[in-house]
């Protein structure tokens, strides 16, 4: 589904003397099954953006559109807006309270008005792309599970609507390298199928490795809207904006500072070993 | 949930304040026993006048000072409808409208009704004019000020102030986090917002249980955190407490006049 964004500005306190702005008139468009992710300095606004997206707060002035539809008008389907707008916040596994596994994955079917076997098969489904057998796991209760499982679970429960749109707010702070790609594999997956996926985090490499195009807030405002080989272009500039650069960027970096004569055009590991290889074939050995 | 925030101090500079805690929060007291024994059409516009000026003297407008009273007003229903049909002197003198069983609808019931409601409205307003034109350091302050006599009789005075201000200092962490799993929720199709009540009792476990369950992690993260920098290990009688404003002329004059306010309604 396509999200479109005219001239949005958002703020907390609104009209009071403790008025924070926290969005300042953003417009953007982005198109179905992209996968956009979103950077920028603590207190810049990405939560609230993402928030005004998935429809749980509201701009105090401009137009959030979802498919052409804008979603703050009177008579705006909310409930098919939240089935087909998923978000993920930075610790889902908070939101957990069922009693069991599978009850907590179906909490967001229940006015679905699906029936109850098809309820149950995505309840299935979406525990299985979250890595667990279903009938391991279905009669488990939540609170009995490790950390990790217990976030996985609450990440099925909003699989299983089976959302459109799908938003992380920062899914990988405090995850470990080996949770972390995890995690990424499984959000390239949803994108491969189909899903537009937001993505905001602090974790360039992350970023870099799945995005096809960043989003950068300073302050409330879109200061920059490309690909990652273009956000990343201008290392001063990132590190003014405090989203660093992922680690292939620093290490063609650092080449060229030393004076090897090297692509800017690197922002993952794959492009990293390409521009080697080329030199290598090319024979202009690095010294 | 945003609610409590908002109903959080605001800073500013009016004449309310300038005055000390203990003063406002003793004033507090003697108005909440003035409206308590309050039961006359004259004492409740005298009410309405005093409030009308702690709005003014804290610079509020008036119907700031309601608060969330707007989201109670279902409440305030119940409690008038449980008074006018239950009231039990509605048998013995007062005039019956209806009966049906052990419910009456009588006259003194919804006099009665009227007045719980109104009393509850007016303490919701002093409350309100409090918690707002005080920090809730100096809340915590003037409870530990008030109640320090009772470390003669071995209260842990200290301790007790010390639990109230962790409490105060939590509230605007708990709004937010509940803000953000009643966020999370809704995004998984709770109904908040929904018309239905039906709708709405149903979302209360989905936040209840998560909003438990955090305040039972922090208060575990905060009980290592005092641990590890040795609360506890020590006497902890007379620290941590925070520097006390002086007591003014205002603060007495602020004081003197809630105490004529209440002889004034006491002796009607
Ligand atoms: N619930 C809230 N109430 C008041 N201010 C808020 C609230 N949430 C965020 N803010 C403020 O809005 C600004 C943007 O916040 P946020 O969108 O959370 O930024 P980010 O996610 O990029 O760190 C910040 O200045 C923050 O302090
Ligand atoms: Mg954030």
């Amino acid at each position: 589904m396509s999200i479109e964004l005219k001239q949005v500005s958002c703020s907390y306190n609104f009209r009071t003397k403790q008025e924070i702005l926290a969005l300042n008139g953003i417009s953007m468009k982005i198109e179905d099954g992209e996968f956009v992710g979103i950077m920028g300095h603590t207190g810049s606004g990405k939560s609230t953006l993402v928030q005004l997206i998935a429809g749980l707060i509201r701009p105090n002035s401009g137009q959030v559109f979802l498919d052409g539809k804008d979603i703050n008008e009177r008579g705006y389907d909310r409930n098919n807006l939240h089935r087909q707008v998923g978000i993920v916040f930075q610790n889902p596994e908070y939101q957990l309270f069922e009693t069991t596994v599978a009850k907590d994955v179906a909490f967001g079917l229940k006015h679905s008005g699906l029936r109850k076997e098809e309820a149950c098969e995505r309840v299935r489904q979406a525990l299985e792309q979250m890595g667990f057998s279903y009938d391991d796991i279905a009669d488990a209760s939540p609170f009995a599970l490790s950390g990790g499982e217990k976030r996985r679970v609450a990440i099925a429960g909003v699989l299983a609507a089976r959302p459109k749109t799908l938003i992380f707010d920062e899914p990988i702070a405090g995850l470990d390298p080996e949770g972390r790609r995890q995690f990424l594999e499984l959000v390239r997956k949803l994108n491969r199928e189909g899903v537009s996926i937001l993505m905001v985090s602090h974790h360039a490499d992350s970023i870099c490795a799945c995005a096809e195009r960043v989003l950068v807030l300073e302050q409330g405002s879109l200061v920059l809207d490309g690909s990652p080989k273009a956000v990343f272009a201008d290392l001063e500039r990132t590190s003014r904006l405090h989203i660093g650069a992922s680690q292939p960027r620093q290490i063609a970096e650092l080449l060229i500072q030393s004076g090897i004569p090297f692509s800017r055009d690197i922002v993952r590991y794959e492009d990293l070993l390409d521009e080697l290889k080329n030199r290598w074939k090319g024979g202009t050995r690095c010294e | 949930m945003n609610d409590i925030l908002k109903g959080r101090y605001i800073p500013g500079d009016s004449f309310l304040h300038r005055r000390n805690g203990t003063a406002k929060l003793l004033a507090f007291f003697m108005i909440l026993a003035a409206v308590l024994t309050t039961d006359s059409v004259p004492g409740y516009l005298l009410i309405a006048a005093v409030s009308a000026a702690a709005a003014a003297m804290s610079e509020m407008r008036p119907t700031k000072t309601l608060g969330q009273v707007r989201h109670l007003r279902l409440f305030f229903l119940m409690l008038f409808l449980m008074n006018a049909f239950f009231y039990e002197d509605g048998q013995a003198g007062g005039l019956v409208l209806w009966s049906w069983g052990i419910v009456h609808l009588s006259v003194p019931g919804m006099i009665q009704g009227t007045h719980v409601v109104l009393r509850i409205l007016f303490l919701m307003v002093f409350c309100n004019v409090l918690i707002r034109t005080t920090p809730p350091v100096q809340i915590t302050t003037a409870i530990e000020t008030l109640i320090a006599p009772l470390r003669l009789i071995r209260v842990p005075t200290a301790e007790v102030a010390m639990i109230l201000s962790v409490a105060l200092q939590f509230i605007p962490v708990f709004a937010q986090e509940a803000d953000l799993i009643k966020k999370a929720q809704t995004a998984r199709g709770a109904k908040f917002e929904s018309e239905r009540l039906r709708d709405r009792a149903a979302s209360v476990v989905p936040l209840l249980v998560p909003i438990f369950l955090s305040a039972f992690r922090r208060a575990d993260d905060l009980a290592t955190a005092m641990e590890a920098r040795g609360y506890g290990h020590r006497q902890t009688n007379g620290r941590g407490r925070s520097q006390r404003a002086a007591v003014q002329l205002p603060d007495v004059c602020l004081f003197l006049f809630s105490c004529l306010f209440f002889l004034v309604q006491a002796a009607r």
